[in-house]
């Protein structure tokens, strides 16, 4: 009997290893930090407020980022992007921009930053009905929203600050890019994190040149998972006996 | 007859060419880690990044592409080197270093069965480039006005170059008069623990034509119009 429990166990071993889904070589770094999600070229911003102008935003106006997911890696790796029957859409909101400061750099560059502070984004697992993930098609900003928040609230957080940095280089070509962090709070996926909401990195491109109208530009970036390893430091064995005294 | 066969071949270019404009400013998306050979000391840049001479190279994986490959991308890994960018000029000014490169470098996407990319450390190494240059070649372009801006201040920067397709198995879904015009553009992120020893920045990028060509269905007779 011990013998046939101990061959279902190991089947069931092996079925797990069969079906759950592959670890993506995209995810792996080597370096223990991996990438938790990714979306490609699909990600479109727009603020409310004053108006957008050359790349500057002003101060007070806030900003909102709808995008569509287009990689899952650990502990989301369960998630499949390319699912026909659902779809995974990401929404920042409540982005709340310090103003943008312009300085110049190099022979005749240009840069411009912004912080944006007391953000938070949601994760959501919806029917396949919002996927005009295109610039092409992407919905006009007034409407985005509601088309990026259908579903259930797989993962949420906050976004305790995010830079954004546009440069027009000395060859005059204009790109940008944008870094943050954020900490998972909430979402029915929230317990495949480490508890206490470490913060990870976001970061990506940042393109700001011909977005789509009423967008202030699209970016394609990733989620780092957050790094739940445990401060450790060195010791001695008489301070360590020290401590249970 | 020859003239009918004529007329049939530029109707048939027509058809084709209005979506090509209207919709495909996508190529592909990426994911990597970029380095520099050699790593020449920069006493007056945080990092050991880019001094005149020095190559910019980056690996990674192609993360999704457009959907004009459906049906031509196969199994396996996409993988992508870019190599031979030299950079040619830099400044650093206020914490913000520019680089600009020669023309001519490379950026390729392979497609290979193996599944073996692997960026171990301290590039170039055993496993990078070698595995992420393996495979078929997919799709490869020269860059040319390639610029690179990295903000010590606020750990951000980004690349962007000038692509123009030219090689590849993949070529032929791309049409001739489409094949000029591609960003290709990245951020370049660090500090960053994801960043495997030895790599520079961890990247994420893409391949695009930024503006979207409108495009509308016209008659002949309103296109006579538009030239008298």
């Amino acid at each position: 009997m011990k013998r046939i429990l101990g061959t279902a166990v190991l089947f069931a071993l092996l079925a797990t290893s069969v079906f759950a889904p592959l670890a993506s070589a995209q995810c792996v770094t080597g370096t223990g930090v991996n990438v938790l999600l990714k979306w490609d070229a699909n990600g479109f911003s727009f603020e409310n407020g004053a108006p957008y102008t050359n790349y500057v935003s002003p101060a007070g106006n806030v900003l909102t980022n709808v995008l569509g997911v287009s990689l899952f890696c650990a502990p989301l790796s369960g998630l499949n992007p390319n699912d026909p029957a659902k779809e995974y859409t990401m929404v920042w909101t409540g982005l709340v921009s310090g103003g943008t400061v312009t300085t110049p750099f190099g022979a005749s560059g240009s840069k411009y930053s912004t912080v944006y502070t007391g953000g938070s984004f949601a994760l959501y697992e919806g029917p396949v009905n919002a996927r005009a993930w295109t610039a092409a098609t992407v919905p006009v900003p007034g409407s985005a929203l509601g088309a990026y928040t259908d579903g259930a609230i797989v993962l949420s957080g906050a976004i305790d600050s995010l830079t954004t940095t546009i440069t027009r280089s000395s060859l005059g070509t204009v790109n940008g890019s944008f870094r943050g962090k954020y900490r998972v709070t909430g979402g029915t996926l929230a317990n495949l994190f480490c508890p206490g909401g470490a913060a990870g990195l976001m970061d990506g491109l940042w393109f700001p040149v011909a977005p789509p109208a009423g967008y202030t530009g699209h970016n394609n970036g990733k989620f780092d998972a957050p790094d739940c390893t445990t401060p450790a430091k060195t010791t001695s064995w008489g301070r360590i006996k020290t401590m249970y005294r | 007859m020859k003239r009918s066969a004529w007329l049939l071949l530029l109707a048939a270019m027509t058809v084709f060419a209005v979506p090509a404009q209207a919709q495909r400013d996508f190529l592909c998306g990426y994911t990597g880690f970029d380095y520099v050979v050699p790593q020449t000391p920069q006493p007056t840049i945080p990092t050991p990044f880019l001094a005149t001479g020095d190559e910019y190279r980056a690996v990674g994986f192609v993360t999704s592409f457009s959907t004009m490959f459906t049906g031509v991308v196969g199994g396996g890994e996409h993988t992508f080197a870019l190599s031979g960018a030299t950079a040619s000029s830099s400044s650093f000014v206020g914490g913000v270093l520019e680089v600009v490169f020669d023309p001519h470098a490379r950026f390729r996407i392979y497609e290979d069965a193996a599944n073996n990319g692997s960026y171990g450390t301290n590039p170039p190494n055993g496993t990078s480039p070698s595995t992420f240059t393996d495979g078929t070649l997919f799709l490869g372009a020269d860059v040319n006005s390639l610029v690179l801006v990295y903000d010590y201040n606020d750990n951000s920067g980004n690349f962007e170059g000038l692509a123009t397709l030219d090689e590849g198995s993949a070529l032929w879904v791309v049409s001739p008069s489409r094949r000029s015009g591609w960003v290709l553009g990245g951020q370049a992120g660090r500090p960053n623990g994801s960043i495997p020893a030895g790599y520079v920045n961890q990247i994420s990028g893409e391949v695009q034509i930024p503006s979207v060509v409108p495009a509308a269905h016209k008659t002949w007779g309103q296109i006579k119009t538009l030239y008298r």
